[in-house]
């Protein structure tokens, strides 16, 4: 069952399987390689079983996610009950901002299928990269980055305005 | 704490009131002994004059006996009291030493909370530690070392004199002239030192800019003006460092030339006189020697004034940095602690800082004994310092605060320690054990004369266990726990039990958790453990296997040879290395937390570095560095270490290789292992992986837990849960609690406030850190057990337990802008409906 069984080439790894993830994601484009690297060491895949909250509404987060396998549900709890509003396939990249100081999830994701993620802490991030030249700064820029290209794509593909927080783009917040 | 005697604060004391401080008579001792001393330094000059003119000159062999025997006796009678004044030295400055260290720290700690916003714990580290030295040294030779060296000085002065006051006269002459010439060189050359030092530095600085940018040079293939550029820094560096060597040998030769220019003068006077029979030869010869020895004396005396220049500097600077006064009384002086009514009156509470910034700005609030109050706001709108001023905290610079009609200001933090408990907003965990940070208030009340418990005793191993029910952390407590090992002959019937637990255990609960577990099998690698135990499966019993590290061990070397596993193991050493100082070598400072992810441990780094450095170049690692490879493979768990990975292949012969090794030892020594087995106790290993017989997965969510909650209903039925609860809370918390996660911090904060149920207690964001369903227990217990008793002021970031709570106060900008019952704020749609439900 363990992943360890999946090795052929002797070189590799964890680290290299995490290595090819951590650089697929945009976010981390810009780090060096060497940064990533040690980036790659500190991150952790863990499993999930159907129904198993990766995190919940309220939680205070500091934690980003990547879905390497399987799908996970974004839920919303209202009054009413809990609704799907949305859902994250493979290959998506869930919650940098808490990448950049402890966030409060306003919502539950939870693993539809068998679902494995790739854990990336900020903790021990900052720690390490910290004390690395400026990876850490390359980092927060690119997520700064990362949220205006959001909303550049969504103005783009037409979405209203009206829906964002305060009124006006979350780029201006 | 102060006793009565020492009411002057330590940071008002001089640098001199110590020389005596409670070692008045010591110092009267070391002077007795000094006189003495510098008496018995005399006898040698005397004896030897006496030698030659009355021994040598008379030839008397019984004179030369008996001078010699009293010059012997009083020059190891001198050494032995110098001996005795230094250790006395020592000793009252080491003394002092510590009560000084004692009184800062007591006066460091009492010193109020904005003391610290500007200095660091290094600062006071530092203060207290590396500048007291020597400020001690100074205090323990204030009275020995100008004693000895003027006493000497002088008693060799007047025995000079005695024997001829000319040639004494001209001896201080010299010593005088050696003042006046040999300090304007000391000045030069520290001027010179000084231009070399900027010299050094700027060199130091082209190497730095150059190398950094060494891709702009190569780009420009400006070499050769880059090599112009640090030629002309290198020839500045050159020449001010001959020119300060200069003056170092200048001093040197007038230090030397002053030295011989006394002995000449000397032999060419006292030899004229001599020969002119004014002298005699003896005199002459005594002379000589004292002549010589002035000169110790005299260089103790320069040493010591510089010692006394730079510690009172610095005794001054650490005293100033600590002349405080802590805002509070600490203890209650002439009476009892008071018992405190619970109810608190705020009335126009101001606090400033610094240019009279008003954090909290006109503040009024009436809490009636027993009642909830909870304050809500923004982050930064004051919450949690109107909190620390009711707790006294912070001393408020207006208005009034009055706990069952005292003002706190005026109480002594005895007082408080007594009536009131606080919850910080990041609470502070301290290295030790979970048990003890849980007692860390009651034992702090007890030392008060105070208690937790009614009859001043410390709580029970029962009421800890209920309370970590109440604040969530049984489960964690029970987790560590069950991480701890234990020797099964230690706790024979516990390591009975958990073999028992086993078996349940696969009987209950072995389908559904086995997603879970990574079971211990005869016929499969196990992954989340280290490659050594994967070939022996099991522990050794004799101390010598213990001891004797698996790689150096000649019979294992050979079996790995022998199963065809030496060359695989030490190729992923090898791969290993390379990785490991790869990455590592790549950042400047690794940081302890990354250590744990690879196989080499820190204090190895550097040995692997240097094979990796060999291996890069070429060169066939030796045989110790073989050892080295294959102890790493050995240590590696691929399940831990994402740079390790076994392939299988390997993994598959590791196994084949398990159950050769167990017929070698069998054969070899039977008693020597034990191997695993299904009925036995697995020792070295934790009771929870003794109890699931294999490890807990830790990349699967909520694993833990899941088997945590089968295991302790396993040894509810054992009967032995509560022993394993006893040894979690003996777990190891680490320094400032970092083997604990946020939220166990703060339950452990809970616990402890809980255990002391003071009677008044204040909650800083207290469940911030805990999931929802903690969160609400805690919250349902406070409201259980203290509304209508015990007064609680809560700061609440979650709106949704404000319902619990008797009264709401808003706080924004320092000020509060309404308070009343949560019902009532609603009805308002004020501030408080906007916090609930947004703007609208
Ligand atoms: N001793 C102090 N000196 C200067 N500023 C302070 C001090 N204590 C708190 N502050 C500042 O006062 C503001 C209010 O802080 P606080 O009471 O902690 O807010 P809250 O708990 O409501 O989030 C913050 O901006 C904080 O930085
Ligand atoms: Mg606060």
């Amino acid at each position: 069952m363990s992943s360890f069984t999946e090795n052929n080439s002797q070189l590799c790894c964890e680290h290299d399987r995490i290595m090819d993830i951590l650089r697929s994601i945009p976010h981390f484009s810009e780090l060096q390689v060497d940064s990533l690297k040690v980036m790659a060491l500190v991150c952790n895949h863990m499993n999930y079983q159907p129904g198993a909250n990766v995190f919940g509404a309220g939680d205070i987060d500091n934690k980003a996610y990547y879905i390497v396998e399987g799908t996970a549900e974004v839920i919303r709890a209202t009054d009413q009950g809990e609704v799907v509003v949305g859902a994250f396939a493979q290959g998506a990249f869930i919650g940098a901002l808490a990448l950049l100081s402890d966030v409060k999830r306003l919502f539950f994701l939870r693993a539809k299928t068998p679902l494995k993620c790739l854990i990336i802490p900020r903790k021990k991030l900052s720690q390490t990269l910290g004390q690395s030249g400026n990876g850490f700064q390359v980092f927060l820029k690119s997520i700064a980055a990362s949220i205006v290209a959001w909303e550049e794509v969504q103005l783009r593909s037409g979405t209203s305005i009206k829906s964002s927080p305060g009124g006006a783009g979350v780029s201006l917040l | 704490m102060p006793s009565t005697s020492e009411y002057t604060p330590v940071t008002k004391k001089s640098i001199y009131s110590w020389v005596f401080y409670k070692n008045t008579h010591l110092q009267l001792l070391v002077v007795g002994i000094i006189l003495v001393t510098v008496a018995l330094r005399l006898i040698p000059l005397e004896m030897s004059k006496r030698i030659i003119n009355e021994a040598v000159g008379m030839r008397d062999l019984h004179r030369l006996y008996l001078y010699c025997g009293i010059y012997i006796v009083s020059v190891v009678l001198a050494s032995v009291l110098k001996m005795v004044i230094n250790l006395l030295q020592n000793f009252i400055g080491e003394r002092t030493l510590k009560v000084l260290r004692e009184r800062l720290y007591a006066h460091a700690l009492s010193l109020p909370l904005n003391f610290y916003r500007k200095t660091s714990p290094g600062q006071v580290i530092s203060y207290m530690i590396t500048e007291m030295i020597p400020v001690a040294n100074f205090i323990g030779s204030a009275v020995a070392v100008p004693a000895v060296s003027l006493l000497t000085f002088l008693a060799y002065f007047i025995y000079l004199f005695y024997l001829n006051p000319y040639l004494s006269l001209m001896a201080v002459a010299i010593y005088t002239a050696e003042v006046f010439v040999i300090p304007p060189i000391q000045k030069k050359f520290n001027k010179a030192n000084r231009e070399r030092i900027d010299n050094t530095q700027k060199v130091s600085g082209i190497i730095g800019e150059a190398i950094s940018g060494v891709h702009e040079v190569h780009s420009n293939a400006s070499i050769p003006l880059e090599r112009n550029r640090y030629r002309r820094a290198l020839q500045k560096l050159y020449r001010s460092t001959l020119v300060m060597n200069a003056y170092k040998y200048g001093i040197k030769f007038s230090n030397n030339f002053f030295q011989s220019l006394g002995p000449f003068s000397l032999l060419l006077i006292g030899g004229y006189l001599t020969i002119k029979g004014r002298f005699d030869l003896g005199a002459l010869f005594a002379f000589q020697a004292a002549y010589d020895k002035l000169y110790q004396p005299w260089k103790d005396l320069m040493e010591f004034w510089q010692i006394y220049i730079d510690s009172s500097v610095r005794y001054k600077q650490v005293m100033d940095a600590f002349d405080i006064e802590p805002d509070h009384e600490l203890e209650a002086k002439g009476r009892a602690p008071y018992h405190l009514d619970g109810d608190i009156s705020v009335r126009h509470l101001t606090y400033a800082v610094g240019s009279n910034i008003k954090l909290l700005d006109d503040v009024s609030l009436e809490i009636g004994e027993g009642e909830h109050v909870a304050l809500v706001g923004f982050s930064g709108s004051g919450k949690s310092t109107l909190a620390l001023c009711i707790a006294q905290l912070y001393k408020y610079t207006g208005g009034s605060v009055r706990i069952g009609g005292h003002e706190v200001a005026e109480l002594s933090k005895q007082d408080m320690a007594h009536n009131l408990g606080m919850v910080a907003q990041h609470p502070f965990i301290f290295n030790g054990t979970v048990w003890d940070n849980l007692m860390y208030s009651c034992d702090a009340l007890t030392l008060q004369g105070g208690g937790c418990a009614r009859n001043g005793r410390p709580p029970t191993l029962d009421k800890v266990i209920e309370v970590a029910q109440q604040v969530g952390l049984f489960l964690d407590v029970l987790s560590f726990g069950l991480r701890s090992t234990i020797e099964p002959d230690e706790y024979p019937d516990l390591a009975k039990a958990i073999i028992h637990a086993r078996h349940e255990f696969k009987a209950e609960h072995g389908q559904d958790l086995a997603n879970d577990i990574e079971i211990y099998t005869h016929d499969s690698y196990v992954y989340y453990g280290s490659v050594a135990a994967n070939i022996i499966t099991g522990a050794p019993l004799k101390d010598n296997y213990n001891a004797a590290p698996l790689h150096e061990w000649p019979l294992f070397k050979d079996f790995l040879v022998r199963q065809e596993l030496m060359n695989p193991l030490v190729e992923l050493g090898t791969t290993l290395t390379r990785r490991v100082v790869d990455i590592f070598s790549s950042i400047g400072d690794v940081p302890e937390e990354l250590y744990k992810e690879s196989p080499i441990r820190q204090e190895d780094f550097e040995q692997y570095k240097s094979i990796a450095d060999h291996l890069e170049r070429g060169l066939k690692p030796t045989e110790e560095e073989v050892a080295l490879l294959l102890k790493l493979a050995l240590n590696c768990i691929p399940g831990v270490h994402k740079l390790g990975s076994i392939s299988d292949e390997l993994a598959r012969m590791i196994v084949e290789a398990r159950t050769p090794f167990r017929k070698m030892m069998q054969e070899r020594d039977p008693l020597a292992f034990a191997f695993l087995d299904e009925d036995e106790y697995m020792r070295g290993r934790s009771i929870q992986d003794n109890i699931v017989f294999g490890r807990v997965k830790p990349d699967s969510a909520g694993a833990e837990e899941r088997i945590n909650q089968g295991i302790m209903q396993l040894l509810i039925m054992e009967g032995v849960l509560e022993q394993v609860v006893e040894m979690g809370f003996h777990f190891e918390v680490g320094s400032m609690g970092d083997r604990l996660s946020g939220g166990q911090r703060q339950k452990i904060a809970l616990a402890r406030i809980f255990l002391k149920t003071p009677h008044i207690v204040i909650l800083d964001e207290a469940t911030a850190a805990l999931d929802n369903a903690s969160q609400k227990r805690v919250q349902s217990v406070i409201t259980r057990k203290w509304k209508g008793i015990n007064t609680v002021v809560a700061v609440i970031h979650r709106l949704d337990m404000l319902v619990h709570y008797d009264r709401v106060a808003v706080l924004k900008a320092g000020k509060i802008i309404e308070q009343g019952t949560y019902e009532q704020l609603i009805d308002k749609k004020g501030a408080l409906y906007e916090l609930v439900y947004g703007k609208q």
